[in-house]
């Protein structure tokens, strides 16, 4: 698979926008291969969303380790890493692409790579549920970085929570809020949160509302089969209406447990929202929506950019395997792309 | 830039409006609309106009499903069109369940032109009328909301115990037909509407929110209206009203005659049934309709403005409020003849004997 | 929902003859909180209606009751011009609305008219007396556009017993 120097001519180089998995994976693949690598990134240090979490399912790998990995696969002499340094935009430019970033004289690169990853849902868009009014109702993404912190911060006055619920499908599957789509990973986000809570307080109830249970992936059903037995976490099948406050600061819900048939209320201590995955930003499009592709079974290619490929949660919700899978994809294919212009 | 519905305010007119006055809240709180009408004109020199000739929207009867979609939506085009015949563009809308009607029948000939025309058909063919759709309409308490500052720069009184200096902890209910249909009608959207929430602080009150807050009063339409299913409509206003109770509010406010009538009325009822009393300092808690709020914070006597229809008694909050009153005018007619007492107030303050 | 979009006439009809599609209080809650962005309340106001105009409504107890909101408040309006009036809210039937309230309508001139010289007058005022010509104009309406047919239906139907039962759970 070693491209022939001869044949692709002096080192190709390949702008990567995005160091998140998706992009890191991209750039130690093409590296690997010889390439020049120009690796861009708009935060001021590499990793994506995957800075701001604990544990990674299904296996509760630690997200640090991980990312340890994903660093030392790119600490390469063939990869120039622009810290701190967004993409505003692409333009084809003699045969390749200009890649116009923040500060000074655009850098031209034979193939694009664009791994600009996604944001989570603004949960403060689901009113009903008191995001960013009530201080006890956090996100999923919220309750990673406090694991990190550590279980002190779950404490309220020093004691144990006696009760914690978590939401899914808070931005997915939902017309009110303008996102008919499944994020996929949110279910398996809530099977894993809610075991990490009954180990850090064993006594205490929780509860996971959900419409339906998608845990597609290779060890998630088992993981889910497991919170239900070994963790005695308790999952409602039915939707969560609203959220409050009491006079204590807890949180009353009203929610549907569709399998009783019948309505329930109950009070938390924290309300946890498994929010969605909602397009991000990139430099090659000026709406926010996934990116799509030419060939959409087989390839990356973005439509009418020719050398230009989507890789990771860009194009959709992903996992980590999948973005550092989609990562390696994508060099294959601008790879293959170089090779056949020849 | 993110929008959050919170923020949301909706356009409201400014001037020269048509006023349609509420079944319910012309029977239950005979003072609050003709206060309303005079804070306009007096207060805030508006021009405000009532037709001799309007008529109920027949919205409970809709909602109690005896009165055809059809129906009701010429009956609101004759509304229409006895505002287009007195050059009007504005209107007021007295009742909350009226505002959702109009609300969702303008909504229905957005998406359906043919529908309308059929309504138009209809309206032609049963009174010779024609209609033009409304440039604004809004509810009555979207004007107070709109003029709040007016009001306060012009308020004798404020929402404030004039001892302690305390601000007035006050409960605000908003109607459901208010902005749960269509959020783009409330101010604020429809969980957490600002209507009332801006006058009470703008009037020197506190909000309070308490987990029921967003709960329905529980009217039902046909649960309340069929004795049957009146304990539908009780033990949802129960649960709201148990659920206000650890914070200890000094007033309810809603902007829909019905729920103010129902909560009113509903706190007698629940102390008859089993001595259940809500209020701090085991008293019930006064409830007021939006012009009543206006009407006290500007300074008109309370007996004159209709507080003496209330079921729970008010002298305890204009206690608070030091509003003076004089017990000897609260049951008497225009001319001062007192007309009778209500017979047995249970356990309730009352400051007469004083 | 299901049923409804599923087209399953006849369970949907089971349905429509039971108390089941009275329960609602029209709220419409429902309507900001749908994920699918059904409004379920709505949905009941249909089958509610076509439970009445099919005579469906006469099998079930609470359904039956429609006659008698037709008689109150149907009449109202046509008589009156209001859905609601203080000379037919009788304080015997509604002792949940209390003693002011008995004092209201046992004085209602008096007490009405203390806030409105008009009171049951005619022009401009709180529950002025709505002129004839108006009351015409809604009996028109309520004719062309159908309801006085739905109310013919309601009362006719009502008529009927079933195996010689008013009620199904007689």
């Amino acid at each position: 698979m070693n491209p022939d120097k001869q044949s692709v001519g002096k080192r190709n180089t390949v702008a990567v926008i995005g160091a998140g998995p998706a992009g890191l994976s991209a750039a130690s693949a093409l590296a690997a291969l010889d390439f020049e690598v120009h690796l861009f990134e708009k935060e001021s240090r590499e990793g994506g969303k995957l800075n701001q979490y604990h544990q990674l399912f299904p296996a509760r790998e630690s997200a640090s380790e991980v990312m340890g990995e994903l660093l030392i696969s790119v600490d390469k002499e063939n990869i120039i890493r622009h810290l701190g340094l967004g993409v505003n935009s692409i333009k084809p430019s003699d045969g390749g692409w200009a890649v116009h970033h923040g500060d000074g004289e655009p850098i031209r690169s034979d193939a694009v790579i664009v791994a600009t990853g996604f944001d989570f849902f603004d949960a403060r868009l689901k009113e009903e549920f008191g995001y960013g009014i009530y201080s006890r109702v956090i996100t999923s993404v919220d309750l990673e970085k406090k694991l990190n912190e550590g279980r002190e911060t779950l404490l309220h006055k020093g004691t144990d929570p006696a009760a914690i619920a978590f939401v899914h499908c808070v931005g997915s599957r939902d017309e009110q809020v303008g996102v008919s789509y499944c994020s996929r990973l949110c279910c398996i986000t809530g099977i894993k949160q809610a075991i990490e809570m009954k180990e850090l307080f064993p006594e205490t109830k929780v509860y996971n509302f959900y419409i339906d249970m998608r845990a597609f992936g290779t060890g998630y059903e088992e993981l889910y089969r497991k919170a239900q037995e070994q963790y005695g976490v308790r999952f409602i099948r039915g939707r969560v209406s609203e959220a409050s406050e009491d006079a204590e600061c807890r949180i009353r819900l009203k929610a549907e447990d569709t399998l009783m048939s019948r309505p329930l209320k109950v009070s938390v201590d924290w309300l946890v929202l498994l929010v969605g995955m909602r397009p991000g930003c990139s430099p090659v499009q000026t709406d926010q929506s996934f990116l799509g592709s030419d060939n959409p079974l087989t390839g990356n290619a973005l439509p009418g950019m020719p050398g230009v490929y989507s890789a990771g949660c860009c194009s959709g919700p992903m996992s980590i395997p999948e973005s550092v899978a989609s990562g390696r994809s994508a060099a294959f294919q601008v790879i293959d792309h170089l090779n056949s212009k020849q | 830039m993110t929008k959050y519905w919170k923020d949301y305010q909706k356009e409201i007119a400014e001037d020269e409006f048509f006023y349609v006055r509420s079944c319910i809240r012309q029977n239950f709180f005979p003072g609050a609309e003709n206060l309303f009408i005079d804070i306009l004109r007096n207060k805030l020199g508006k021009a405000i106009f009532e037709d001799a000739d309007h008529t109920t929207c027949t919205g409970i009867g809709y909602h109690s499903d005896i009165v055809p979609l059809e129906t009701i939506m010429t009956v609101v085009a004759r509304q229409f069109a006895l505002m287009k015949e007195r050059g009007y563009k504005n209107m007021i809308v007295s009742c909350v369940t009226s505002f959702g009607i109009y609300s969702e029948i303008l909504d229905l000939w957005k998406h359906d032109p043919a529908l309308k025309s059929k309504i138009e058909g209809y309206l032609k063919e049963a009174t010779g009328r024609t209609f033009e759709e409304p440039g604004n309409m809004v509810h009555a308490s979207d004007i107070l909301y709109k003029f709040r500052q007016e009001i306060a720069a012009q308020a004798r009184y404020r929402l404030v115990n004039h001892e302690t200096g305390q601000p007035l902890k006050v409960v605000d209910h908003i109607g459901c037909h208010y902005a749960k249909t269509f959020p783009e009608r409330g101010v604020g959207g429809a969980e957490f509407p600002q209507v009332l929430t801006g006058l009470i602080r703008a009037w020197g009150g506190e909000t309070v929110d308490y987990p029921e807050r967003r709960h329905c009063c529980g009217f039902g339409f046909r649960q309340y209206i069929l004795q049957p299913s009146r304990g539908y409509s009780i033990s949802h206003s129960r649960t709201k009203l148990e659920s206000m109770k650890p914070y200890e509010p000094d007033l309810i406010v809603a902007n829909c005659p019905g729920c103010s009538m129902f909560l009113d009325r509903w706190q007698y009822t629940l102390e008859e049934t089993d001595g259940s009393v809500y209020g701090p300092a085991n008293e019930k808690i006064p409830v007021l309709t939006h012009e009543e709020l206006a009407g006290l914070v500007l300074g008109y006597d309370p007996w004159e403005i209709g507080l003496q229809t209330h079921q729970v008694p008010v002298e305890g909050l204009l206690e608070k409020m030091g509003i003076p009153y004089d017990p000897e005018k609260k049951y008497t007619d225009r001319s001062g003849r007192v007309i009778g007492h209500p017979e047995k107030i249970h356990n309730s303050i009352c400051h007469e004997s004083r | 929902m299901n049923l409804v979009s599923e087209g399953d006439d006849e369970t949907l009809i089971r349905i429509m003859s039971e108390d089941t599609i009275w329960y609602c209080g029209q709220c419409m809650s429902c309507k900001p909180r749908c994920p699918r962005g059904n409004i379920p309340g709505v949905v009941i106001q249909i089958l509610r209606m076509i439970s009445q105009k099919n005579g469906y409504f006469i099998h079930s107890a609470m359904g039956r009751q429609q006659l008698a909101v037709k008689r109150s408040i149907g009449h109202n309006i046509l008589e009156t011009g209001y859905c609601i009036h203080p000379t037919r809210v009788n304080p015997d039937l509604h002792p949940e609305q209390g003693p002011v309230w008995e004092w209201m309508s046992d004085n209602a001139p008096e007490v009405y008219g203390r806030f409105d010289k008009n009171y049951d007058a005619s022009g401009p005022g709180l529950l002025r007396r709505i002129s004839p010509e108006s009351l015409e104009e809604l009996d028109r309406i309520f004719e062309v556009t159908g309801c006085k047919n739905l109310w013919e239906t309601l009362e006719t139907e009502s008529e009927k017993q079933i195996d010689g039962k008013f009620a199904k759970y007689d």
